[in-house]
């Protein structure tokens, strides 16, 4: 088989995946509806607690809608094929163990997008957002789905069953909440936590989610924001690929 | 004589200290069956993980059609799998789940809807095309796995337990499948446990014991080896299961 008919199958088969998934887990009734209530319910959360500062919140609730959708559907999906043998299938079927992470980041990705789709409309729409840069919504959209996928796939990778990844995620995903800006402007956080706040990846998603819908920003440029991100997605992809490789070996 | 489909040389694999699979070695031929027969743990589902690229070898070589088991991308396109769990997608209809794997194998889109019917016919399944795949009883999930092994026409068909926890009906139907595809000129890997379902549908046997190759002959010639009258015998002279003691001592 030639190098690119090679390439051509792999991006089949990642396609395969990546709709099959959306259909038979990211689609379904309970997922969507979850994918919808999630954010109305944090939004919900947030205007009884602190009315006044809606908008400046925005960013940070698009940041955490995105982060558990992503996270926790990824981990869904992963784990669930474990236990029924159907990841044994992807992996003795013809895609390489890229393209079979690359499809499940994928999946959960499009799922993220979702989830991001609906807090835009809530926070546009209801709470009086506006979107002042369309273009660096849509990087920062992008680029804080794929790293929040890649993250859910790695750690689903890891265990076996979905509460050990639910709970290991909840590790992580907790202190990202209080130490990445969402709930007040990252440099308001004490000395202290700064360095640990720059350590995760959701410090970077809200920055740049806040520079395309406030047009400020509290970090860096918005490219170095967006590279940042970029390089915690690839770090992230990569581990999978060496868990998954590791696990088949 | 045509070189063999598939060919193992010394094919190991050790997990720690425990060798899985130890250095076997066996050839076959274009259209035939070779039954890998064994007790649990006999190491017969990680020799099917070692030629699907679900484990890697730590020793050994194996070329299946002709392709060295490291380019294992294409060695996955000439097998078709049906391993000893019915691990297709619970949540999709029998229609779907085929059409998933003529994706993921690559088979031409213009095709695909023919290629499924043509499938459903075979395993008898055109009725249950709409079912979801989790409402269908285990005799049926069976076959619809069957069908997802065979969708991208494969040289080599790999069953790994086939028929473990069917009734007798569905059994004897998925025998006669297998018989069929012989026919045909399918060849055949078949690892089971049931010593007659190898006896009646396989050219040769293969007998593996604790990872070891103890035996690889015909049936007929298995038994004429240890003068057994039939292959359940056989197996236990060749294995050297401690089956009439262990009867003693149960009573």
């Amino acid at each position: 088989m030639e190098k690119r008919e090679l390439f051509m199958s792999e991006l089949r088969a990642i396609y395969a995946i990546t709709v099959k998934d959306l259909v038979a887990y990211y689609l379904k009734p309970p997922n969507l509806s979850w994918g919808i209530f999630f954010p109305v319910t944090i939004t919900l959360i947030f205007l009884l607690v602190r009315p006044l500062d809606m908008v400046a919140l925005a960013p940070g609730l698009i940041g955490v809608a995105v982060l558990f959708g992503t996270t926790s559907m990824a981990a869904i999906d992963v784990t669930f094929e474990r236990r029924t043998g159907t990841l044994d299938r992807l992996i003795a079927a013809p895609i390489s163990i890229p393209g079979l992470a690359l499809a499940k980041i994928l999946a959960a990705t499009i799922f993220g997008f979702m989830m991001a789709a609906v807090m835009l409309i809530i926070v546009t729409v209801y709470l009086g957002a506006l979107i002042i840069n369309w273009s660096a919504l849509l990087v920062a959209v992008s680029l804080s789905a794929f790293t929040c996928s890649a993250f859910g796939v790695l750690i689903a990778v890891g265990v076996r069953e979905v509460f050990e990844a639910q709970t290991l995620l909840n590790f992580f995903r907790f202190p990202m909440i209080f130490l990445c800006g969402v709930f007040f402007p990252f440099t308001q956080l004490p000395v202290i936590l700064i360095p640990f706040g720059l350590l995760l990846p959701l410090t970077y998603a809200v920055d740049l989610l806040r520079f395309s819908l406030m047009g400020t920003l509290l970090l860096y440029p918005p490219l170095i924001s967006a590279s940042i991100l970029f390089g915690y997605f690839l770090i992230l992809y990569t581990a999978t690929i060496l868990l998954l490789r590791n696990r088949f070996r | 004589m045509m070189d063999p489909i598939i060919r193992v040389e010394a094919l190991t694999k050790q997990f720690g200290h425990v060798a899985a699979v130890k250095a076997v070695t066996f050839s076959v031929q274009a259209g035939e069956v070779l039954g890998v027969l064994g007790p649990n743990g006999a190491g017969k589902t990680t020799m099917v993980h070692l030629l699907t690229g679900l484990l890697r070898p730590t020793q050994g070589t194996a070329h299946i059609a002709g392709i060295d088991l490291s380019q294992i991308r294409l060695v996955k396109q000439q097998i078709g799998l049906m391993p000893e769990i019915s691990n297709l997608y619970e949540e999709l209809s029998v229609w779907r789940n085929l059409v998933f794997v003529a994706q993921l194998y690559g088979v031409p889109r213009g095709e695909r809807g023919h290629r499924i019917r043509a499938i459903l016919h075979q395993v008898d399944l055109e009725d249950r095309r709409d079912m979801l795949f989790r409402r269908l009883s285990k005799g049926l999930q069976r076959r619809v796995v069957l069908a997802a092994a065979l969708i991208h026409q494969p040289s080599i068909l790999i069953l790994d337990e086939p028929t473990v926890g069917l009734d007798v009906l569905s059994r004897r139907l998925l025998h006669q499948m297998i018989r069929s595809l012989h026919e045909a000129g399918t060849t055949i890997l078949l690892m089971t446990h049931f010593i007659e379902e190898a006896e009646t549908l396989c050219n040769r046997v293969l007998i593996l014991n604790r990872g070891q190759q103890v035996a690889l002959a015909t049936p007929a010639e298995l038994c004429q080896q240890t003068g057994a009258s039939n292959l359940e015998d056989a197996f236990v002279t060749i294995t050297g299961l401690p089956i009439e003691s262990m009867l003693q001592e149960k009573g």
